[in-house]
């Protein structure tokens, strides 16, 4: 049987050798003529100058490619100190979203474990924009739901720890691809070994094609009569990468075997090995392809490549032979099969041994939650992010300089802040109606950091981004800034306004009369009241009192930036602001009256680590301290007897926050704006086609606030009084001086010497002398 | 005369007990010094005044505002940014002095010390408007500790001199 085989072979051969031999006497039969000696010498020179031109191509590809680099993104590194308001619970979460591995003794840098209140864990070298930071050891304690104390697990003292930053995003080109670029120190060898077991054995040897390999596949494909193996070389593979191409022509083949014979004249093997490991295809996100080995590492497995474990390089190794048919995520069962295989290679081959193979292939996938891939994980704080950066770089730049983007992004906040809307719209919507939107921003308002923006409903889709572009009529959130014009012209909390019907005129013989949401007028009442409860007939008394041209200045001051008409109108919201917007606003109130532009981008730095732009916080007076403050304490009323009591309830009981709803007219926009000593929150509802919602501030964008700040970590809104003031004792109702006991007392900061008549009926303040213990409990409170 | 003038200091003398009585009860810790008392009433009007009204009840005298709680410790996080920041801009390494101090505000933005060092790496950047701004800043969240008060206000006649 067998000699009959090789007989025909045999055969075979021998006739394909008399075939090449005519051919060969036929050319030469040719070449003895003059004339073919010049249309042969033009296809030299042609091939030649072909040879040429994809020389030029792939070397300019290979080089370009170590320039070429997409910016990443990160998130806030977290850091952690004695007194930081975090629960054990918060850390782990936030030690799983940037895939450090819960281990039972931590010691690789990653790596964490947790019994009960108390954390150890060993961070990740990183390097900052201020510098390089080694991995460090730190074992924190936590009593409740804040970091008790900090040190390093030899008892070592610690003052602070700083994690690395969650890679939130990447700014690439528009051919959507991604990818993070690792030198060679950077890679596992576990890696280039295993993609020469399985994509290429002889790659050492070949110069490029392997004439071996493609003698054997094409004698299966032959013998088998369908194609059944490829012999691309990795070298052929990166080619192929370059230049976007799956045509399976025969002159696409030999053009990608030129190419590949050209880059290894030029480039050690090494180097090919490298480029090959950042450049192949391995996934994709969306819109975003994700190339390189690094990426695929923080898109699959949610952490850096040195941290992945053999089953895992495995399954990476596994996917690169169809990234679609073998993805991990939608076909989890082919991918194990395939990494299986990939493990008994390796354990063929010597790479790893036999125990650790089998012991590997027992592992399930392990892979990360598919919202941790970055991206399109937070594309509305993103899209912030681009708009900060045009201003100082290129878009080119952007997407091909390697850059490293350092942004305020607190992602315990943005996912809280999404969530929260979410439930939201869910809780709200009415039936029939189309689906009710919303946005919702989160900042600092003492540092002016932006730290969460959601910019719809479905958070995780790219789209009209309604907290930066939605500007709508803000409503009642303008009444602070109309008290805080009447607060810095002398005026004072117990000041008294009248709320009876107002009737304002306008040009051309028109009037306006507002009237109060509950149609009803309230009598004399004092500024604090007025404000807490919203009160629209003396808020437009009292400014058209200062003139509406003093709200348009200090609106200005505070730093609203669009147009802004200034009509009465304006004195109950006829003012269009995005969301955004409005936390600048607010942040300047919840700061002492000292305008900070807001931030979302921190530092960038290039792609060697040095530093480019940073983005220093600027800050600046803009309104009278003593003044704020009166008017911050008024805003603290609206939330223990306003419009903001309900929110207010839903937090802990000691906690003081400041805050005001506002609701445009006819009900068709719903906000609420608040903030806690370091959280300012900005909440809109409503629907984008501009329905009336049937909301109002309190029904609706406030119940959003309350969940949201009712799941952060709150610090009082509490600062030191500007010199000047004192606390004042009166009626809420009237504004008249009041004692305890004798009428509902509040008390409201006052320039000093400010007097008001007592209540009618009070005692002159016999009653503290009868109940001294109420009254310390009143004023403390 | 002496008679009308009776009811009038009889009222005036129990004002002044009540407040004599309720401002203990109001005295905040001594860290912060109280704020001046209001003003006592004035003294009986000098014979020949023809018609002394008779004063309504007056309402309790306003009270000092109690300063609030300190901010939550950090147990020495803002004091070793805060060094680290000081060396790095003692160095002339600014932009890396401002990163720091950044870090530590971010911490705690109550602490004047830390807004008066960044006012000053702004000074020696040259902003004298930001250094400005920054002392003012510090003043704000300062309260009534004197050191602080002390380096701020230094800072801020530093950066309106210009150097």
């Amino acid at each position: 049987m067998a000699k009959r085989n090789g007989a025909r072979r045999g055969s075979w051969l021998a006739r394909l050798g008399r075939g090449v031999a005519a051919v060969l006497r036929g050319v030469w039969r040719m070449l003895r003529l003059r004339v073919v000696w010049i249309p042969l010498g033009l296809a030299a020179v042609g091939f030649a100058a072909y040879l040429v031109y994809l020389d030029r191509l792939v070397v300019g590809r290979f080089d370009g490619r170590r320039w070429d680099l997409p910016a990443h993104v990160y998130a806030r590194p977290l850091e952690i100190y004695a007194g930081l308001p975090l629960s054990a619970d918060g850390l782990v979460a936030e030690l799983k979203r940037l895939g450090y591995r819960n281990v039972a003794k931590p010691t690789q840098p990653g790596s964490f474990q947790r019994s009960g209140g108390r954390v150890e864990l060993v961070t990740r070298p990183f390097v900052f924009w201020d510098g390089k930071q080694a991995a460090q050891r730190a074992a924190v304690a936590f009593s409740g739901a804040t970091v008790a104390g900090l040190r390093q697990p030899d008892g070592g003292p610690l003052p602070l720890v700083r994690l690395d930053p969650l890679l939130i995003g990447s700014v690439f080109p528009a051919d959507g691809e991604d990818r993070i670029v690792l030198g060679p120190e950077a890679v596992p060898a576990l890696i280039p070994a295993a993609l020469k077991v399985v994509e290429d054995r002889r790659f050492e040897e070949h110069p490029g094609i392997d004439v071996v390999g493609i003698a054997r596949a094409t004698f299966v494909n032959i013998t088998s009569g369908a194609v059944r193996q490829g012999a691309s070389t990795l070298t052929q593979q990166l080619v192929r990468s370059y230049f976007l191409s799956n045509e399976r022509t025969l002159t696409r083949k030999l053009r990608e075997a030129l190419m590949a014979l050209l880059l290894e004249l030029h480039y050690e093997k090494a180097d090919i090995l490298n480029a090959y490991v950042n450049e192949i295809y391995l996934g994709q996100d969306g819109s975003r392809a994700i190339h390189g080995f690094g990426l695929a590492s923080q898109f699959y497995f949610g952490k850096p490549l040195a941290e992945l474990q053999l089953h895992e390089i495995a399954t990476l190794v596994a996917v690169v032979r169809g990234p679609s048919y073998y993805d991990p995520r939608r076909h989890p069962q082919r991918s194990l099969e395939r990494r299986n295989l990939v493990l008994r290679l390796l354990a063929a081959e010597g790479v790893v041994g036999e125990a650790e193979a089998k012991k590997a292939a027992t592992r399930p996938l392990t892979l990360a939650l598919e919202r941790s891939s970055g991206a399109t994980y937070f594309p509305a704080f993103l899209a912030l992010v681009n708009r900060e950066l045009a201003a100082s770089y290129r878009h080119d730049d952007l997407t091909t300089a390697g850059l490293r983007i350092f942004t305020s992004l607190d992602p315990m906040l943005q996912s809280r802040a999404e969530q929260a809307l979410a439930d939201g719209v869910k809780r709200l919507q009415r039936p029939q109606k189309p689906p009710l939107e919303g946005a919702v921003v989160v900042v600092n308002p003492q540092t002016a950091e932006v730290l969460a923006v959601v910019g719809g409903r479905r958070a995780g889709f790219e789209g009209y981004n309604r907290a930066l572009d939605a500007r709508r009529p803000i409503g009642s959130l303008v009444k602070p800034v109309v008290y805080l014009a009447a607060l810095e012209e002398g005026r004072t909390l117990a000041t008294r306004i009248d709320d009876a019907p107002i009737e304002v005129q306008l040009a051309r013989n028109r009037s306006w009369s507002p009237q109060n949401y509950d149609g009803l007028a309230h009598g004399e009442v004092p500024l604090v009241r007025a404000l807490a409860e919203s009160l629209n007939q003396a808020t437009v008394r009292l400014g058209m009192e200062i003139g509406v041209p003093r709200v348009v200045k200090l609106l200005r001051k505070l730093g609203v930036e669009g147009e802004i008409a200034a009509n009465p109108s304006l004195l109950l919201g006829a003012l269009d602001l995005a969301p955004l917007e409005v936390a600048q606003l607010y942040g300047t109130l919840a700061s002492g009256g000292f305008r900070t532009p807001l931030r979302a981008v921190r530092s960038v730095q290039g792609p060697d680590g040095e530093p480019l732009t940073q983005f220093p916080l600027q800050t600046e007076q803009a309104a009278d301290p003593a003044a704020v403050y009166q008017l911050d304490q008024a805003l603290v009323q609206v939330m223990q007897r306003g419009t903001g009591r309900a929110a207010r309830s839903r937090l802990p009981a000691g906690i003081v926050v400041a805050g005001k709803t506002g609701t445009s007219n006819d009900l068709r926009d719903s906000w609420f704006a608040g903030f806690s000593q370091d959280l300012l929150a900005v909440v809109w509802l409503g629907y984008d086609d501009n329905q009336p919602t049937g909301l109002t501030g309190a029904s609706g964008a406030m119940s959003v606030w309350g969940d949201l700040l009712a799941r952060a970590p709150l610090v009082s809104f509490e600062v030191p009084p500007p010199e000047g003031l004192v606390l004042l004792g009166i009626d809420y109702a009237t504004g008249l001086g009041a004692v305890p006991g004798c009428g509902d007392l509040v008390q409201v900061p006052v320039p000093v010497g400010t007097e008001v008549p007592l209540l009618p009926g009070c005692p002159g303040g016999e009653a503290i002398m009868e109940n001294p213990l109420q009254w310390l409990r009143d004023f403390v409170r | 005369m002496a008679a009308r003038l009776r009811p009038l200091i009889g009222i005036l003398a129990f004002v002044l007990l009540v407040a004599g009585c309720t401002v203990p009860v109001y005295e905040p810790p001594p860290a912060r010094p109280v704020a001046p008392p209001p003003a006592p009433p004035p003294p009986p009007a000098p014979g020949g005044v023809p018609e002394v009204p008779v004063p309504a009840p007056e309402p309790p005298p306003p009270a000092p505002i109690p300063p609030p709680p300190p901010p939550p410790p950090s147990s020495g996080a803002t004091a070793a940014l805060l060094e680290q920041g000081r060396a790095q801009a003692a160095a002339g390494n600014l932009a890396l002095a401002t990163s720091s101090l950044e870090r530590a505000l971010r911490i705690n933005p109550r602490d004047a010390d830390l807004w008066c060092e960044l006012g000053r790496v702004k000074l020696q950047q040259g902003d004298r408007g930001q250094a400005q701004n920054m002392a003012q800043r510090g003043l704000a969240v300062a309260g009534n500790d004197p050191a602080r008060r002390a380096s701020c206000e230094a800072l801020l006649a530093a950066a309106r001199r210009g150097s």
